[in-house]
């Protein structure tokens, strides 16, 4: 046994030390630094943590076929998810050609169980909105609770003039 | 070993429910089906790597359960050392584990599976030490403990009457460790309100986070979150604040996080809601923003609502700088509604109402929000009534939103009055412009029928089913009449009531795109009128011109159809009068007296005006504005406004054209602009999420 380990024994009980233990780890959290930070991140886990959210992410127009911006009713992005815990949180940001996000639209899944998927359709308004004064390319953002999870670009056509 | 309580086994992914029946042997099969395990965060130096700690309990109302602890390592627990196993409990339930707060560790000798003695430390301070087979401090019946290891794993319960936990109170942040090595977990939160155990659930953003800019000052607003005990605010110059604060961790105000500056943070269930910034702050300088929300012992939101945090910029109010910005953070370039003189409301995809004080006294309150944002529940993508309602007093907005719904809304204090048809869809979503018939200005033929009540009309905007008209009763929101022929495409435009013969004028998608009805009754009007005109698909509002030659004569109904051709249609006889074919526009047309103005999408804003020459409109100037938004017209100074999507507004000359422009926000589309005639001031909104307020004339 190592001599600090031993001496630590020796003079304090070690569930005193383990409280200590769990209070210096959390130290950060009761007096802050004035200036700096403590920035170091927790290592990694050797524990499998739940199984991580993945999907994948398509969109499609409708009126099937629509292309013009004037003539499509609707941009739906559908999405397939799977893995996770507990009820998850998703988010899907419809970003216009110029980067910022129109609109931002969510939705709630719950768990599932291993390997299984589950599908979540959301839709934008496009024809007869203000979104149709942004013809280009646009991007559909899926975000989970840690982040982006897929993206998926669409084009809307400008009408001829 | 000592079997506890047996409970019903119920397990749902991801939580581990009060029930678990364990068995504290040693053994970690009956462990197989818990989610709630920590992620171990060995801190290194680990003479004993700890794999695998879950918590479970088998706690019901009674209180009579117990807490279980499972430890696992990858190698035999070591035989040559003197082994201790716990967890703190917050139990002050400050968001944080410290030394007030309480420890349980079990102790097991070299070489042996049954511990010697259980501790119980608070505040440094061993409280109690209870040996196999006794008590731990418990009331009676709930005053258990045992504990075995065998191998790899060690089991750990504590009765809950020990813990000082019960049902429905104990709302817990754990973390759980060994000794040597103090090898310890994340935090795991206990949620006795709803009997589970939880990871530290993702903690939700604050809601309708606001930013305001006056000159020298920035405003925050935002609404707190049930699961919330602070928040923490970066600030960031050139770009919004890109790294995440770290969990756990607490910071102060200077601190520095990635390219942001801390500038407030609070704790301990704070309620404040709202932070003014005004040190440090430069006119003309963009500042952005990120408002994280925590819980959970400083468990951080992801600071990402709105889309990249939000941001303003308060300026001086010199040359054409805004009197003052708002901003939501969600595109609002819808045309703002103003309470002249009063208030200004605007919404957007935000899906809520905002409302701001029009203040040219003071200008701190310039600008400020009259009531916090009213969610509807969904984006609102177009212009909404605000007027009287017959049968309430004040006045009041009537908001479409995205998901079908009706709100009508106090202007003054921002309560909800109603939503249409007792809460539940007229359709897929409402994009027309709610209008209304007042019955303070209708005709005995219309009171004849709906007196007391003025007449809201909106239309549905579904893309499978037909659609339909409502007519609704301004006291309470009841569908007073239906318009389903079954097949009328979806109504994304405004609908137009002409008072003088109680007709309304319905411009649709689809076969008869433009429809004559009974305003009264929802019938379309009988022959010989024609109540149905092919003129192609309709987007955007129907208008009325006042004369369609000159003011004299008699009115039409205008409307451009997504072909781009504008139709009158003479609204005595229902015949059409003349078409032009300017080309497509995403927005109405602005009558003009024997003309429009039209906006179109190829990026230039036209006047037409009525030519004796050809009997029609002509065109009379075109002006370059890059996908323009609708037009506001400044009646005393001859001028129209629009905006571009380069981030400018237009304003041009109502007799030549002639345009100057005024950056709003570079590369952000301008909305549609809107005049307040009593305090001369324009207000327009852009793609950026800002509403803001310019004095008129410009420089």
């Amino acid at each position: 046994m190592p001599k600090d380990l031993r001496r630590s024994a020796a003079r304090a009980p070690l569930v005193a030390s383990l409280a200590l233990g769990l209070v210096a780890l959390l130290g950060a959290c009761t007096e802050p630094p004035a200036v700096s930070l403590p920035m170091t991140p927790a290592p990694p886990s050797r524990l499998a943590p739940p199984p991580p959210v993945a999907s994948a992410l398509s969109v499609r127009f409708l009126p099937e076929g629509a292309v013009a911006i004037g003539e499509v009713d609707e941009v739906v992005a559908d999405a397939t998810v799977s893995g996770g815990a507990g009820r998850l949180r998703l988010w899907m940001d419809f970003v216009t050609p110029g980067g910022t996000t129109y609109q931002r639209l969510g939705a709630e899944v719950d768990a599932l169980p291993a390997g299984a998927r589950q599908s979540v359709a959301l839709s934008v308004p496009i024809s007869g909105t203000e979104a149709a004064r942004f013809p280009g390319t646009w991007t559909a953002v899926l975000i989970g609770p840690q982040g982006p999870l897929a993206t998926a670009a669409f084009a809307l056509r400008e009408v001829a003039p | 070993m000592t079997r506890f309580a047996p409970a019903l086994l119920l397990f749902l992914p991801g939580l581990a429910l009060a029930g678990a029946s364990i068995t504290v042997d040693g053994k970690n099969a009956d462990w197989a089906a818990t989610w709630t395990c920590f992620p171990d965060v060995s801190v290194g130096q680990s003479q004993v790597a700890v794999d695998k700690v879950c918590l479970e309990n088998d706690n019901d109302s009674a209180n009579t359960g117990s807490l279980f602890l499972l430890m696992e390592t990858s190698t035999a627990w070591p035989s040559d050392l003197e082994v201790r196993y716990g967890y703190g409990l917050d139990h002050d339930n400050n968001g944080k584990l410290d030394q007030d707060d309480a420890f349980w560790a079990v102790a097991f000798p070299k070489a042996g599976d049954d511990p010697v003695r259980l501790e119980h430390w608070v505040e440094n301070q061993l409280v109690g030490s209870y040996l196999p087979g006794e008590g731990c401090g418990g009331p009676a019946g709930s005053d258990r403990w045992s504990a075995k290891r065998s191998g790899q794993v060690m089991e750990l319960a504590i009765s809950y009457g020990c813990l000082g936990l019960s049902y429905g109170k104990d709302k817990l942040a754990f973390q759980a460790g060994v000794l040597p090595s103090v090898d310890s977990t994340a935090f795991m939160y206990y949620d006795g309100t709803n009997a589970s155990i939880e990871p530290a659930a993702a903690t939700p953003d604050v809601g309708l986070l606001v930013a305001s800019s006056i000159p020298g000052t920035v405003q925050l607003k935002w609404n707190n979150p049930a699961a919330h005990q602070g928040v923490l605010i970066l600030r960031a110059v050139g770009a919004p604040p890109s790294t995440r604060p770290i969990d756990h961790v607490a910071y102060l105000p200077q601190q520095i996080i990635g390219n942001a500056k801390v500038v407030y943070s609070d704790n301990f269930g704070s309620t404040t809601s709202a932070f003014t910034n005004t040190s440090l702050l430069t006119d003309g300088t963009r500042y952005y923003y990120r408002v994280y929300n925590h819980d959970q012992n400083l468990t951080y939101a992801s600071g990402d609502t709105p889309p990249g945090g939000i941001w303003a910029e308060p300026r001086a109010r010199t040359g054409a700088n805004p009197l003052w910005c708002y901003s939501t953070g969600y595109p609002n370039t819808l045309q703002p509604v103003t309470d002249l003189g009063v208030a200004v409301y605007g919404a957007g995809n935000l899906g809520a109402l905002t409302a701001n004080v029009t203040d040219t006294a003071v200008v701190a309150n310039d600008g400020a929000e009259k009531f916090r944002p009213v969610s509807v529940g969904a984006p609102v993508q177009q212009r909404f009534l605000l007027s009287t309602l017959a049968g309430n007093t004040g006045k009041y907005a009537v908001v479409g939103d995205q998901s079908g719904r009706v709100t009508a809304i106090n202007a003054a204090t921002g309560a909800v009055l109603w939503v249409a048809n007792g809460g539940a869809p007229l359709g897929d979503r409402i994009q027309s412009q709610p209008i209304a018939q007042l019955a303070s200005r209708a005709n005995a033929a219309y009171l004849a029928v709906h007196s007391g009540h003025d007449l809201i009309f909106v239309g549905t905007r579904n893309t499978t089913t037909p659609n339909k008209v409502y007519a609704l009763s301004s006291v309470n929101g009841q569908v007073l009449w239906t318009y389903a022929p079954g097949d009328l495409g979806m109504v994304n435009g405004g609908l137009m009531v002409d008072y003088e013969f109680n007709r309304l004028y319905v411009g649709a998608r689809g076969i008869g795109s433009l429809r004559v009805l009974s305003s009264i009754t929802g019938q379309e009007v009988a022959p010989p009128l024609t109540s149905r005109f092919n003129l192609g698909d309709i987007d955007t509002g129907v208008v009325r011109d006042q004369g369609f030659a000159v003011s004299t004569t008699d009115d039409s109904a205008m409307v451009i159809t997504t072909a781009g051709t504008v139709y009158a249609i003479d609204i005595v006889n229902l015949v059409q009068r003349w078409s032009v074919t300017p080309g497509t526009s995403s927005t109405f047309v602005t009558p003009t007296g024997g003309g429009f103005i039209v906006s179109l999408t190829s990026g230039s804003v036209q006047r037409w005006y009525w030519s004796t020459t050809v009997n029609k409109p002509a065109l009379l100037w075109s002006a370059p504005v890059p996908s323009p938004s609708g037009v506001r017209i400044d009646f005393v100074r001859q001028k129209i406004f629009a905006g571009g999507s380069n981030g400018n507004l237009y304003e041009l000359d109502v007799i030549t054209g002639a345009a100057r422009q005024f950056t709003v926000d570079a590369g952000q589309a301008v909305g549609t602009p809107t005049i307040d005639t009593v305090v001369n001031r324009l207000h327009v909104g852009s793609l950026d999420g800002r509403l803001c307020s310019f004095a008129l004339p410009f420089p």
